[in-house]
């Protein structure tokens, strides 16, 4: 009796730890789909035929491709399918899969980008938790539909500088001393290079002075790695040549540049990463695409519908194009980068407008195309990227007509294929939020949270490392009404200080396809504040609307199509809160609700 | 046929004995589920804390059944001179430890299980074969953490054998980085983790968890099968002196 103890729990345990496993809830993780695809990856061999090669300047004939494992194995008119799987490429060109060379991949970047035809990004600051799989995806040669990512980790900059508002954790540097363990740290994490932010002209952010930054060159070339600089003026990008950066991530747009400075670019062999998208974007100038519309994830409509809304002086787009030219005619290497998502732009699309806007430059279509493919991928060592030959990863793109003649040809995009296997490009679609017709969040004659649908809570910098305060009571006006009293205080610590009240939705975001405008009473400290919106896909700055309170009760009525890039079947919630100066102010808030 | 007979009918009596003291049921099974909830779930806002101490916490579980399980009662049972009885008895003596292994596994496993249960149910969702390593690494984990046991059961009297234990046994767990990570230690302790098989086996469980951060799996392995080899030889030494 005894001796069947040990085998029987022995064996209940074995089938109950192995049915757990199997019970246990599951992803559809990397690593799920990578175990399924190594089988797959077996007979992963297509033959792709007629089709015309893009590159190297010239379109070539018609010709056949062979791919295996998501390696190109063969190209030539003579290659026959040999039994294959054959995909009839309709005489389409091909380009090579294409290099977006500054980037901010988070939120459905990696999808949004392959979707497009850009099947790497070159990272210029993201979260660094997402280095070490990147590293492990880019080696990945089975079929995924996901760009892949190298990348700057976090950047170098000061307390407060540039860099700091996004929310990301950034370990900053004050001192020359601190260089040499940032640099070891950013090694550790998985950093592919170095960017920093060298602004010391700008009087509205700190930035890295001078020493620091040249520390930080030196450490990162004796420890092997390119250092990148974001710049925002001539001066600036000329005392970082000068210090030996490797490439600056901005063209500057203050002035067009001069001689001097352009012989010294070519003298210290720098590259150039014009991002001439975002500064068309920041100069307000739309540069438009010919992509269905349809195509667009959330998050592309929303950052490409964005604007800055705000003036920044010193960003003339006429100034950038012009200096890029001259770079580039005097032999310094010019590489596309879009900036994506800044507002304005958009992961994938933005890419093709970078294209675009390099050829508005007077660069040749064909110089362009290898700004986009074979140059970034010299130079930042992308091997088997950016050109199509035996032995080059399969990651191309097949276009309608010859890019050389015409740059928006890219965007004719038929079909895109990532090591070996074809891209779907349709958008997964997000689920929409459940529909609301127009309603009263809130009157707040029995309390603060007494809707059904949306809570109230405090907002504030803090979340982003700022110091503001905010504090929401009820408040009783002399007629007996009850309304929501605001307290604001915003205190210097983020570099785009906010406090005051959010409404979100409680179950998940709803959908106020419906719904015309937000309205809500208002009085309080007189001054402007904003409004944000939140949707779905809601990454970086929300959209945000501006009001102006005084003293007295008035009706703040708000457009929600004026929220630009709010996707209105997905909604969140709303912010109201303070402007952008130092400072305490008070606003009640009545009667807010949703009208048609 | 025998051999197996008397090995079943040994582990079937350690698992009874088991079973009937509560002393050591209720710690071992209890604390690490319910510390995992608080720590790893109430305490907590973001899966990825929940995440990264499922991967911690299922090295911490195994380390009560095994530690006490082994230190503890090998001690008591060595002072009363029964494992003096076993070794001159007929059956083979190992067996004694074999059926103390078996317990250990047995109990182990049932905290595993409720251990990812836990998790399960506080969002915890992955890849089949992250589940099914992760599973495979924390039972792995039993070998150095019972001879560890069995040593501290091996040298000490029964007194000093319990004190060491619960010192061993939250050193372990500590400096291990099992409750917390390491990083968020002083540079001195973060040196004494890397003494410990605890870290490097919580390493290991992080690494195939995909946890955040770069791990080399093999530079962690090395050093659990040396401190593995070490125990085994302390154990045998002290093993045989027992004999005489």
């Amino acid at each position: 009796m005894i001796r069947n103890i040990a085998p029987i729990s022995l064996s209940v345990l074995a089938v109950g730890l192995a049915s757990l496993v199997f019970l246990l809830p599951t992803t559809e993780s990397e690593v799920g789909t990578k175990v399924e695809s190594s089988e797959e990856k077996l007979n992963s061999s297509l033959y792709i035929e007629n089709v015309r090669l893009a590159q190297s300047g010239k379109l070539g004939a018609p010709t056949n491709l062979l791919i295996e494992n998501g390696i190109i194995i063969g190209i030539g008119s003579e290659i026959e399918a040999g039994g294959l799987e054959v995909f009839d490429g309709q005489g389409h060109t091909v380009l090579a899969g294409l290099i977006d060379s500054h980037t901010h991949s988070f939120g459905s970047a990696l999808s949004d980008g392959v979707r497009f035809g850009v099947t790497t990004h070159i990272d210029m600051f993201s979260d660094s938790s997402v280095l070490t799989q990147a590293k492990l995806d880019r080696e990945d040669v089975s079929s995924r539909n996901k760009t892949d990512l190298y990348s700057a980790g976090m950047m170098a900059t000061s307390p407060g500088g540039h860099g700091t508002q996004y929310g990301v954790h950034i370990e900053t540097i004050e001192t020359v001393d601190q260089v040499p363990s940032w640099v070891k740290a950013r090694i550790a994490e998985g950093s592919d290079f170095l960017k920093l932010v060298y602004m010391p002209e700008q009087d509205w952010v700190t930035s890295l002075d001078r020493e620091i930054a040249r520390a930080i060159i030196e450490e990162g070339h004796a420890r092997g790695l390119k250092v990148l600089a974001h710049i925002n003026t001539d001066i600036e990008a000329r005392h970082m040549i000068e210090d030996g950066i490797d490439g600056l991530v901005h063209i500057f747009g203050n002035k067009v540049a001069d001689d001097v400075l352009v012989e010294l670019a070519k003298e210290k062999e720098v590259f150039i990463i014009p991002t001439l998208s975002v500064i068309a974007s920041v100069a307000n100038e739309k540069v438009g695409h010919t992509f269905d519309e349809t195509l667009l994830s959330p998050m592309q409509r929303q950052t490409l519908n964005a604007g800055f809304g705000v003036d920044i002086p010193g960003f003339s787009l006429e100034n950038a194009l012009e200096s890029v030219k001259l770079f580039h005619d005097a032999g310094v290497p010019i590489i596309a980068g879009s900036d994506a998502p800044n507002p304005g732009t958009a992961h994938g699309v933005s890419l093709h407008q970078e294209m675009e806007l390099l050829v508005r430059a007077g660069i040749s279509e064909a110089d362009v195309i290898a700004a986009a493919t074979s140059i970034p991928a010299v130079i930042f060592e992308l091997e088997g990227r950016g050109e199509l030959q035996q032995g080059s990863r399969a990651d191309f793109v097949l276009i309608d007509g010859n890019p050389f003649e015409n740059i928006t040809f890219s965007q004719n995009i038929s079909s895109v294929f990532k090591n070996g296997k074809i891209v779907e490009r349709k958008v997964t679609k997000e689920k929409a939020g459940s529909a609301l017709g127009p309603t009263i969040i809130s009157d707040f004659e029995e309390g603060m949270n007494t809707s059904e649908s949306f809570i109230w809570s405090t907002t504030t910098d803090e979340m982003a490392g700022g110091a503001s305060t905010a504090s929401l009571s009820e408040s009783v006006e002399e007629d007996g009404n009850k309304t929501l009293q605001v307290d604001m205080q915003n205190n210097a610590g983020f570099p785009y200080p906010w406090a005051g009240a959010s409404v979100f939705a409680k179950e998940g975001p709803v959908d106020l396809s419906g719904i015309n405008s937000l309205v809500f009473e208002v009085k309080g400290t007189q001054g402007q504040y904003r409004t944000m919106a939140f949707s779905g896909n809601t990454r970086g700055v929300p959209p945000t609307l501006t009001f102006i309170a005084t003293e007295e009760w008035s009706t703040i009525r708000l457009g929600l199509t004026e929220f630009e890039g709010l996707e209105l079947n997905n909604v969140n919630g709303f912010a109201i809160v303070s402007g952008h100066g130092i400072g305490k102010t008070q606003l009640y808030i009545d009667n807010i609700r949703l009208e048609e | 046929m025998s051999m197996f007979k008397s090995l079943s009918a040994e582990a079937g009596a350690e698992i009874l004995s088991a079973m009937r003291s509560p002393s050591y049921m209720i710690p071992t099974l209890v604390f690490p589920i319910a510390f995992y909830a608080l720590f790893g779930l109430v305490l907590t806002q973001g899966r990825e804390m929940t995440a990264y101490l499922l991967a911690t916490y299922g090295v911490f579980a195994v380390m009560g059944p095994s530690i006490f399980g082994f230190g503890v009662t090998v001690a008591a049972e060595r002072e009363r001179g029964w494992l003096q009885l076993k070794q001159i008895s007929p059956t083979p003596a190992l067996g004694f430890v074999f059926g103390k292994f078996i317990t250990t596994l047995l109990f182990s496993g049932i905290i595993l299980a409720l251990l990812y249960c836990t998790a399960a149910y506080g969002g915890i969702a992955m890849p089949r074969v992250v589940w099914a390593s992760l599973l495979g690494v924390h039972l792995l984990a039993i070998f150095p953490m019972l001879l560890i046991g069995l040593s501290i059961g091996l040298l000490l009297r029964s007194n000093a054998a319990l004190a060491v234990a619960n010192i061993v046994f939250m050193g372990l767990a500590i400096l291990g980085g099992l409750w917390m990570p390491v990083s968020v230690y002083p540079e001195a302790m973060q040196n004494i983790a890397k003494l410990l098989p605890s870290y490097h086996l919580a390493e290991i469980s992080l690494a195939v968890s995909q946890a955040p951060g770069e791990r080399n799996i093999l530079g962690n392995l090395i050093p659990v099968v040396v401190a593995t080899v070490l125990l085994l030889g302390l154990v045998m030494v002290s093993w045989n002196r027992q004999k005489k």
